[in-house]
């Protein structure tokens, strides 16, 4: 039996009133070494660890939050149980939902193992000095020319381990390894500036080793980065029109995350989320009827990719998580929701409530979500264009409260005319409304072009929680585009 | 707490010395959440709270290194102690081994300060009741929001004599009415002493302007319009520029649209004036290195570039005297000055008037940079706005989006500040309660451009 097994079954319950209890330990070290002009500028480790009680009684989960030293007191660990009592006491009837026990019953019945993520090499098999060493040389081989004026090499790992237990018989484990990475160069002529970075702001972020950091093309995406930078200075502004658009993985990830993950959270749909995040456009019955995209489009929750950044096998109410397709053949059929939001809503969803940590309660959020694979080529989807962009790595995104209005904007653009690319743009921008974007999806690249990035820094909730998230996407082409360039 | 903290940078800092230079930071808060929906309760709990930094700096003949680490603490003194000596003798380990820091700078030397703001905060258990109260009559009101309250605490320690403490018990409540339909006013209510009757007027005077929402709003077509931003859609645009804009470094290193300001490319108005301004009693004023701030710091005085913010690191880099601002050289109490009568203000009975046809938004939602090089900017319109007409409000508007240079907000297009100024504290809940906020007017913009 686990130690905290035994606390759990150490608590003195103060009545009856309880109907069931959670303890959701986590411990995690951040790593962030950061070098800037082949200076270092971060090398910052923090480590926080704590415990979450979530207790059920009349109807209501009230949790307390209790930061950890070495060892639990248990003594702190009772007086947090009877807060969290108090908060579910004091919330009784004005509570928005009755939840029961029995709820978490069904859901915890396969509530117990054991999740590691894929690891080759430890974060640790590399000093704190070789690490410097490293990203100083990926700072020196961004600056390619006169012209760079600014490079930056980012490492950050992350090592959390959560425990977590209930008097429902839930008991697991889950160690995690994060690792992401981000180099940029920033180039200027004039009163020109521009930047390339690896994929976009900290895309390549992986559940994985130092395998994911030190990779055999490491220079030649680095050098690639310093040359793209400085090529855009001389690149015509994207042009502004309606046009074709291929995006690629880099920014799918970003329209995915905008434009499909968030408005398919259920908190959102059912008005949790309307005071700070917002609201969705879909409604309930949308579910198994909208006709959310063409009929090439198909969405995945899969937390089981290994080295996806957000693959796990239980999420924080302690539901087992599995695969699931929210959207088939354009028609949306399931919301990204926890137990808790299918219960008030009545909607299918998938295992994704998750907190960000010890000192927050869990609520709907992405995880891994990912377009699935189609059967073109980036070769015949190029060739298929009259006139249009090609887009490569997301700089900016704005979406409305609904999640149908927005503009995004990328780093680097290709031109394509005839069917074939002819010159690069810079400051390619393109906007447009989420089901009608959705719907001109005119063809999906093959599975060898799909490509797993990740986002570390989703942000919702309140308390606000930033968490992480994984996305995969092939390469997609869209008809009937604004495209416009930047600049004033 | 205070008495720990104290200790606790007593036994560790001692036995320091040269040419090792540390400083310990804390940050704490016990905290109450409550999230709402529906005007009924969503989540309720307590998050109790405590991390300590440790920052070494290694001052050698040949040049400096430095590293931190941080590390949660718990209410046991002697653990405490011995799991902040252990990350110590790590930190000494490891920061021998980096590459030299050319731009380390030491902690500030014998600077002291103490703030402690003390509040009547709701009891955990009344809580409920307090905030449910005038949303059930006289008829009830569907809301969402968010409450927290409770103390807040920032300290710093090091060896070379500086330490500040700085205590805070405050609460807010970011809240929202809506319609049936969904069209929403949102709202703030924060402070250090709960007044129900305050938090009553408020909803009430909320509840009021909800009733205008009720029409069906008009699609107000893509093009240019004469604009009223409210204080919350302006604070939404000073948030932005909070990070990258007026930092010196960001300036330095061709990030911040702002070069554009010092080179002379771009200009702003006359009429714009920002400060960093502490006595609105929002935020410490020491900074990571353990530096006061001063307490008023003009920034942009009559549209000029008149300062930058510039921290140790930066000052050593370019040879610069820092003024205070911390390592990420963000707006920590920014306050945009209100019109005067000298430069034609807006009184608050006439905003409607001046703004004659044109659109009032209330707030703004998303906001980032369509282009950051050039200083353009694109969010969304959000909540209360309407279409005004000759000086009438007619109808709501659905949400439009706009993609507009900072150099027309804050410039060519602005043509008055409110006379009124309003103080909005940071609700931002990220990893911890937040410190800081704002206090800015409305603005009155002679121009913005809508896109979608």
């Amino acid at each position: 039996m686990s130690s905290l097994k035994t606390l759990l079954q150490e608590i003195q319950i103060p009545h009856h009133s309880i109907e069931w209890l959670s303890l959701r330990q986590v411990s995690e070290t951040t790593t962030l070494r950061a070098v800037r002009d082949e200076k270092p500028e971060s090398n910052s480790v923090d480590r926080s660890s704590g415990i979450m009680v979530e207790v059920l009684a009349n109807g209501q989960i009230g949790y307390a939050a209790l930061p950890l030293g070495k060892k639990i007191d248990r003594a702190n660990l009772q007086k947090a149980v009877e807060r969290a009592l108090l908060h579910a006491e004091t919330a009784g009837k004005n509570g928005v939902f009755s939840f029961k026990k029995e709820h978490r019953e069904t859901w915890q019945k396969n509530s117990q193992g054991t999740y590691r993520s894929p690891v080759i090499h430890p974060t640790s098999s590399k000093s704190p000095s070789e690490l410097n060493d490293l990203l100083v040389k990926i700072s020196r081989k961004l600056n390619v020319s006169t012209k760079i004026v600014r490079t930056i090499a980012m490492l950050q790992t992350v090592e959390t381990d959560v425990h977590y237990v209930s008097t429902t018989g839930a008991e697991w484990t889950q160690n995690f390894t994060f690792t992401s990475t981000h180099y940029q160069a920033t180039a200027q002529e004039g009163s020109v500036v521009q930047q390339r970075s690896d994929l976009g702001h900290f895309a390549r972020s992986f559940q994985a080793g130092l395998e994911s950091f030190e990779t055999p093309d490491l220079w030649n995406r680095v050098t690639q980065i310093g040359e793209q930078a400085v090529e855009l200075l001389s690149a015509e502004e994207c042009p502004t029109e309606t046009a074709s658009l291929i995006l690629m993985p880099t920014q799918m990830i970003l329209q995915i995350h905008e434009s499909i993950g968030h408005p398919l959270e259920l908190d959102r749909i059912i008005g949790d989320e309307r005071n700070y995040a917002g609201w969705s456009f879909v409604k309930k019955e949308d579910f198994g009827k909208l006709q959310y995209g063409s009929s090439l489009m198909n969405v995945s929750f899969d937390p089981t990719i290994p080295g996806e950044f957000a693959t796990y096998q239980f999420d924080d109410t302690g539901a087992r998580a599995e695969r699931a397709l929210l959207i088939e053949n354009g028609i949306l059929k399931r919301g990204l929701g926890g137990k808790e939001s299918q219960l008030r809503s009545g909607v299918p969803g998938v295992a994704n409530a998750r907190a960000c940590s010890w000192n927050r309660p869990p609520i709907d959020r992405m995880a891994n979500l990912n377009l699935e694979p189609g059967s073109s080529s980036l070769e015949e989807m190029i060739k298929s264009v009259e006139r249009g962009v090609l887009m490569d790595s997301n700089r900016s995104w704005s979406i409305d409260d609904f999640r149908n209005k927005f503009q995004f904007g990328c780093e680097y653009g290709k031109l394509i005319e005839k069917g074939r690319i002819t010159k690069t743009v810079r400051n390619p921008n393109y906007r447009g409304v989420t089901v009608p974007f959705w719907r001109n999806l005119a063809a999906v690249g093959n599975q060898e072009s799909f490509t797993v990035l990740g986002v570390p820094t989703c942000g919702k909730g309140e308390p606000n929680q930033l968490i992480r998230v994984g996305h995969a996407s092939p390469p997609c082409l869209f008809h009937q585009i604004e495209i416009f360039g930047g600049g004033q | 707490m205070r008495e720990a903290f104290e200790k606790l940078s007593s036994d560790l800092l001692k036995n320091t010395s040269p040419p090792e230079y540390w400083t310990f930071e804390l940050s704490a808060e016990e905290t109450q959440f409550l999230r709402l929906t529906e005007a009924q309760i969503r989540q309720t709990g307590t998050v109790s709270d405590i991390a300590g930094t440790l920052t070494l700096v290694l001052d050698l003949p040949e040049g400096r290194k430095t590293a931190c680490r941080s590390v949660t603490l718990s209410s046991n003194f002697e653990e405490n102690l011995a799991e902040l000596r252990n990350q110590m003798s790590e930190l000494r380990q490891e920061t021998s081994t980096l590459p030299f820091d050319p731009y380390a700078t030491l902690p500030i030397a014998d600077q002291q300060s103490s703030i402690v703001q003390r509040g009547e905060l709701p009891r955990p258990q009344n809580t409920v009741e307090l905030l449910r109260e005038p949303l059930t009559t006289p008829t009830p009101v569907d809301l969402a929001g968010s409450f927290a309250s409770g103390t807040v605490i920032r300290a710093h320690a090091s060896n070379r004599g500086t330490s500040h403490w700085y205590e805070t018990d405050s609460f807010f409540f970011d809240y929202s009415l809506y319609t049936p339909a969904q069209k929403a006013v949102k709202n703030l209510y924060a402070g250090q002493d709960w007044s129900s009757s305050d938090y009553r007027r408020l909803v009430t005077a909320d509840r009021k302007l909800l009733e205008r929402l009720e029409i069906p709003p008009r699609a107000v077509p893509r093009g240019d319009y004469r604009v009223y931003l409210g204080p919350q859609a302006v604070h939404e645009i000073l948030q932005h520029l909070s990070y990258d804009v007026l930092s010196e470094a960001s300036i330095r290193q061709q990030e911040s649209p702002f070069r554009l300001l010092r080179s002379g490319e771009k200009q702003l108005s006359s009429l714009f004036n920002l400060s960093e301004d502490f006595s609105i009693g929002l935020a410490p004023r020491f900074n990571d290195d353990g530096s006061l701030a001063p307490e008023k710091f003009p920034l942009i005085s009559a549209g000029k570039l008149v300062n930058t913010l510039i921290s140790a690191r930066t000052g050593a880099e370019y040879q610069l005297t820092p003024n205070g601002a911390d390592d990420s050289e963000s707006l920590r109490s920014p306050v945009i000055h209100p019109g005067t009568q000298a430069t034609g203000a807006l009184q608050s009975h006439e905003i409607l008037k001046r703004l004659g046809t044109g659109l009032y938004l209330s707030n703004l939602h998303y906001l980032n940079w369509s282009d950051s090089f050039t200083g353009r900017i694109t969010g969304m319109t959000r909540n209360a706005c309407f279409w005004v007409e000759n000086g009438e409000v007619q109808v709501p508007i659905q949400d439009l989006r706009f993609d507009e240079s900072i150099f027309d907000i804050f410039g060519a297009a602005l043509e008055a500040l409110s006379e009124e100024s309003w103080l909005i504290p940071s609700t931002s809940t990220y990893e911890s309660r937040s410190l800081g906020g704002g206090r800015v007017p409305g603005m009155l913009l002679k121009n913005m451009k809508f896109t979608l």
